[in-house]
């Protein structure tokens, strides 16, 4: 009777006890039979060694591998910082794309937005220079002035004095002219050359 | 044995050990050594940055075993639908250049055994290419296919069988 095709596999694996392999092995003796089934179960295992790669192709392919890995293996302190990768969530860089807009929009409203009080379109002296006149006035006039005196009063102070007083106006020694706003009377003459309605 | 650590000679030393083994497990699956040679990379980057250690060398090897043999099936699925989409199901993979003078005979044997092998279900060709190709035992094998050793026994004769009738049917003397 014949071994089991299974146990001559295990057989050839190399996969039986001592116990079970003596018996096999006393069998394949003196059977042909099983004796050719091994040995065409071995010619199997011995084709499918041959298509295995080749030593040196194996080694190249290591190697450049190994290469590869300690690159990209490496610490990240090792790496550098501007190598490293950040991630950043999705949401989180919208708000803050959003919020840089909102912010830069402010500023430049801001920044063309007139700050003085002054006529639209009328070069004005900055507000130093003109209070710096006002206060030339006021400190060689009676105290009864108020701080901010309109025409009115200086009329009334005038005529109060008896025309003794000394006016002294002083220009700002710094005319610092800035213009605020599109011009009002800038406006081309509309010439259609004689032409009649 | 030690378990191999990140960084350090324990690690190079495990690598320089396992990669012919994966590598060859990768390229009998894929069929191309170029795909076997990218999966073999993302294991071991899997295997560094692993959240887990492993109790001993051999687990380490398995588990990488493993990962090798899941994405290599996966490469070759993927490939097979691509093939099959682009209606060339006969696919002739990339093939290892052999020299010598009996160039002509291994080629045609390898050519013939590989397309067997191909052709053989996954559970019956995960056992024979862990065997023939990684060398482990029925034990090992099945550590890393986490099935029964007696299991593994049954799967590694069924697969020789049909790999027998398939090469037979190519009209190649396997006496």
């Amino acid at each position: 009777m014949c071994v089991d095709d299974q146990i001559l596999s295990s057989y050839v694996d190399g996969e039986l006890d001592a116990h079970w392999k003596e018996k096999v092995e006393a069998h394949i003796a003196q059977c042909e039979q099983c004796r050719l089934r091994v040995s065409r179960l071995q010619k199997l295992s011995a084709d499918l060694s041959a298509a295995e790669p080749r030593p040196e192709v194996i080694d190249r392919i290591e190697r450049r591998v190994a290469a590869r890995l300690d690159h990209l293996l490496l610490p990240g302190s090792e790496r550098g910082f501007w190598n490293r990768r950040f991630s950043i969530p999705a949401p989180m860089a919208m708000a803050a794309l959003l919020c840089l807009v909102f912010l830069s929009g402010f500023i430049f409203i801001r920044g063309i937005t007139p700050s003085g009080t002054g006529e639209v379109g009328m070069p004005i002296a900055d507000e130093k220079g003109y209070s710096q006149g006002l206060e030339t006035l006021t400190s060689s006039s009676a105290s009864s002035m108020s701080e901010n005196p309109n025409v009115q009063q200086i009329f009334d102070l005038l005529e109060n004095s008896g025309g003794s007083i000394e006016v002294r106006i002083e220009l700002p020694r710094k005319s610092n002219f800035t213009v605020h706003g599109e011009p009002q009377l800038l406006r081309a003459a509309d010439y259609r050359g004689g032409e009649s309605r | 044995m030690s378990v191999p650590e990140k960084g350090g000679d324990s690690f190079r030393k495990f690598y320089t050990k396992s990669f012919s083994t994966l590598l060859k497990v990768a390229y009998h699956i894929t069929l191309d050594m170029d795909a076997a040679e990218d999966i073999c990379q993302e294991a071991f980057i899997r295997f560094y940055n692993r959240p887990f250690s492993f109790p001993s060398e051999d687990q380490a090897l398995y588990w990488l075993i493993r990962v090798v043999k899941n994405l290599s099936f996966n490469y070759r699925k993927r490939k097979v639908t691509e093939y099959r989409a682009m209606d060339k199901i006969k696919q002739e993979p990339e093939r290892i250049e052999a020299s010598g003078e009996d160039l002509l005979i291994e080629k045609e044997t390898v050519r013939i055994v590989q397309e067997a092998l191909e052709q053989l279900p996954e559970k019956y060709r995960s056992v024979l290419i862990l065997k023939e190709y990684a060398g482990l035992n029925y034990q090992e094998i099945g550590r890393v296919l986490r099935i029964s050793e007696g299991n593994v026994k049954v799967r590694v004769h069924r697969a020789r069988l049909q790999l027998e009738t398939l090469i037979q049917g190519e009209d190649v003397d396997v006496r």
